[in-house]
């Protein structure tokens, strides 16, 4: 299990307790699909969602009322995640230069007809997990923010505890990142 | 003719994440230039592929995983906090305050009240302050001036009939 110790027992107490129960109930799920995007595998995502309600019960005080429980607890589950993967590797994973330097398509613009249109068609689920995989843990976590749970930039770096440009240029070199990577596998028939 | 945006423009313009004017801007823009709004279409796509493969993907909470987070929850040990406010429940205070309220009964009984002081007779009040005033030469109003005198005690006892003389020692 990740990041939680345990003491010695004692019965929680009844408000923690239907507060736990409450979470769980309806935002399980959600929380567990969030943690599989980030990390990719079905195990680390149920280690992370565990410890992510455990650290609700503990910290349930702290919650503000009136507020997206989601993003409080997709901060948590976000902050779990950073700190096991430096656990695991001694430092997070390449932090991304905080540049604005703007993209563009300069002489390379060939998008009036979209190659990988079909290819997305046909290819849901698995080839978008492998897909993510390629990028940064900082880059994976922007993109479900952005375009799967479709949070706004100040609510992701809320999330993520980072500035609006940061998060802005994380998304900018994700997708680009991701343009790339669908168009070589369309090309290639793999992702 | 404005100029092309930037791919960033366009992603920040599909996020809803411009400043109005900007906004705009762009919207006039994709009106009219067919590159930049295949450009546009195209993050577009890729958005929706990404939402499209989550749904398609979307998986259950795993059975296990509620009770195993009870499981170590229940193996906590509660904060300090929380095991001082379990403490004082409500339950707990009831019985609490009555025993303060019993306590505070005794020790301050009910004769102590305001109302039911104890009085001074007027002499013994005047005998004892106006010994201390002239021995308390600190006091705000000393009442050396209001010393009693054998006089004094000869007036308040005349219509008795007493006579003076009976407190002066004979020669």
């Amino acid at each position: 299990m990740m990041g939680v110790s345990r003491e010695p027992a004692g019965p929680p107490s009844e408000e923690a307790a239907a507060f736990l129960e409450r979470a769980i109930e309806q935002y399980g799920k959600a929380v567990y699909n969030f943690a599989f995007r980030l990390t990719g595998n079905e195990a680390d995502a149920r280690d992370l969602t565990q410890d992510a309600f455990i650290r609700v019960y503990r910290a349930w005080r702290s919650f503000v009322p009136g507020t997206s429980f989601l993003s409080w607890v997709y901060r948590i589950v976000t902050n779990l995640y950073r700190d096991e993967l430096r656990r695991k590797k001694g430092r997070f994973l390449e932090e991304l230069p905080e540049d604005s330097a703007r993209q563009d398509y300069g002489g390379e613009r060939p998008l009036a007809v979209d190659p990988i249109e079909d290819y997305m068609a046909g290819q849901l689920g698995g080839p978008m997990q492998k897909a993510l995989e390629h990028l940064s843990p900082d880059q994976r976590q922007v993109i479900v923010l952005a375009d799967i749970e479709e949070y706004s930039y100040q609510e992701i770096a809320d999330i993520m505890g980072c500035s609006i440009g940061t998060v802005r240029s994380r998304l900018h070199r994700a997708r680009a990142l991701l343009r790339r990577l669908v168009m070589r596998a369309q090309a290639r028939n793999e992702l | 003719m404005t100029h092309h945006s930037t791919t960033d423009e366009l992603i920040d313009y599909l996020h809803g994440e411009l400043a109005p004017a900007e906004d705009a801007r762009i919207h006039a823009h994709l009106l009219v230039c067919e590159t930049c709004r295949a450009a546009y279409e195209a993050e577009a796509r890729l958005g929706e592929w990404l939402r499209g493969s989550a749904r398609a993907d979307e998986r259950e909470l795993p059975a296990l995983l509620k009770a195993h987070v009870w499981e170590t929850v229940r193996a906590q040990r509660p904060s300090l906090g929380e095991r001082l406010r379990a403490a004082l429940r409500p339950a707990l205070l009831l019985p609490a305050g009555v025993a303060l309220a019993a306590v505070a009964f005794v020790v301050y009984p009910a004769g102590h009240a305001p109302g039911s002081a104890p009085t001074v007779a007027a002499s013994y009040y005047l005998d004892e302050h106006a010994a201390e005033g002239q021995e308390n030469p600190l006091a705000d109003h000393p009442i050396t001036a209001t010393v009693i005198t054998a006089s004094d005690t000869s007036s308040e006892a005349a219509p008795d009939g007493d006579d003076p003389g009976d407190h002066v020692a004979g020669p």
